[in-house]
């Protein structure tokens, strides 16, 4: 019989609980044997920035306020990301699982490969670009960012379904106001969409079983949808209540 | 006096320093980018590495390394060479306070 992992699809919700059920996945992982795929979307929008970046740097919170989006710190490095129109994709697997490669860069691929064959149940033929991306026809259409804490690997990655890169760039900071308008059709050169590339709107649904597939095909096992368990969701709660929605932690670069 | 830069680590990620310095050395320096390390609270490590050093290319590169090998780090995108090049692009641009 074939491997059967967890898949946990959450539907829309807050960046806040989004960023702590990955971060509540990843600290209850210990002693599962199979790993945990998770699909989400972002309800208000918001945009995320890595572990490194400065918050005030990055983001114009104000304007991110009067447009109603949320925005929150990542516990993985990486870049800012407005999540919008977008299939978000979390995995969980323990070191001891011995499931991903030590070296982390071929586990990025590993990780990456599900989302390549999940995009090929799209028609879209996609590759990875080291370090952290997946492109079509030349072009970013996921981002990827991982972290390791106590022998547990989390990768999470976005599937841009839509993007609008100027909204992104109403609510981020650039280096010279002067250079926005060159900087905005420089990134809409390297950036694409699901949307844009099929020439039609895919649905989070659509989409979600296209990956799904995608990674049972890659991994050759089979995903069963379960809820996330009752600890998760607790300790979820309560990593958003000390992290994700304090401003020491949202702000402490 | 204090300075800040931007800085594109060749074929890595975006660098943005904002250094403290008196004379010829560093007070404090806080490196803020794109860029992924492991474990993540390993920066904090490198920029304390950095109080005290010399505001040369070697000394910053030095401190850089010893503290990755002493904690263990993994650096993407981001190198010893580009981190002490940023930081000296914010002194060159410090407000001469």
């Amino acid at each position: 019989m074939e491997n059967e992992w967890r898949l946990v699809v959450t539907g829309h919700n807050s960046a806040n609980y989004n960023m702590a059920l990955d971060e509540a996945i990843m600290k209850l992982s210990h002693g599962q044997d199979a790993p945990t795929l998770r699909f989400y979307g972002w309800k208000p929008a918001a945009i995320s920035i890595g572990y490194f970046q400065g918050m005030n740097d990055e983001v114009d919170i104000s304007r991110c306020k009067e447009l109603g989006v949320d925005v929150v710190r990542r516990i993985t490095g990486g870049g800012a990301v407005f999540h919008d129109k977008e299939l978000t994709y979390s995995f969980v697997a323990t070191e001891e699982s011995k499931l991903l490669p030590r070296n982390i860069l071929d586990s990025y691929k590993k990780i990456c490969n599900g989302v390549i064959a999940g995009l090929g149940e799209l028609s879209l033929q996609a590759s990875f670009v080291p370090l952290n991306d997946v492109v079509v026809a030349g072009k970013k259409i996921s981002g990827n960012a991982q972290t390791r804490r106590e022998k547990a690997i989390l990768q999470h990655g976005t599937v841009l379904l839509g993007v609008d890169v100027e909204k992104m760039f109403s609510m981020l900071r650039v280096p010279s106001e002067k250079m926005k308008g060159k900087l905005i059709e420089d990134i809409k050169q390297r950036v694409t969409s699901v949307e844009q590339q099929r020439g039609k709107n895919v649905s989070f649904e659509q989409s979600f079983h296209a990956m799904k597939k995608g990674f049972e095909k890659s991994f050759g096992v089979k995903l069963k949808e379960q809820p996330p368990a009752k600890e998760e969701s607790m300790l979820a709660k309560q990593i958003v209540e000390e992290r994700f929605a304090n401003d020491q932690w949202n702000f402490r670069r | 006096m204090f300075g800040k830069s931007i800085y594109k680590i060749p074929d890595g990620k975006l660098v943005k320093i904002e250094l403290d310095f008196t004379g010829s050395k560093i007070n404090s320096v806080k490196i803020n980018g794109d860029f992924f390390l492991y474990p993540e609270n390993g920066i904090e490590s490198i920029e304390k590495s950095l109080s005290k050093v010399f505001l040369d290319k070697e000394s910053i590169i030095n401190a850089v390394d010893y503290s990755v090998k002493k904690n263990s780090l993994e650096l993407f995108g981001i190198t010893a060479e580009g981190i002490a090049d940023a930081i000296l692009l914010a002194k060159g641009a410090s407000d001469g306070k």
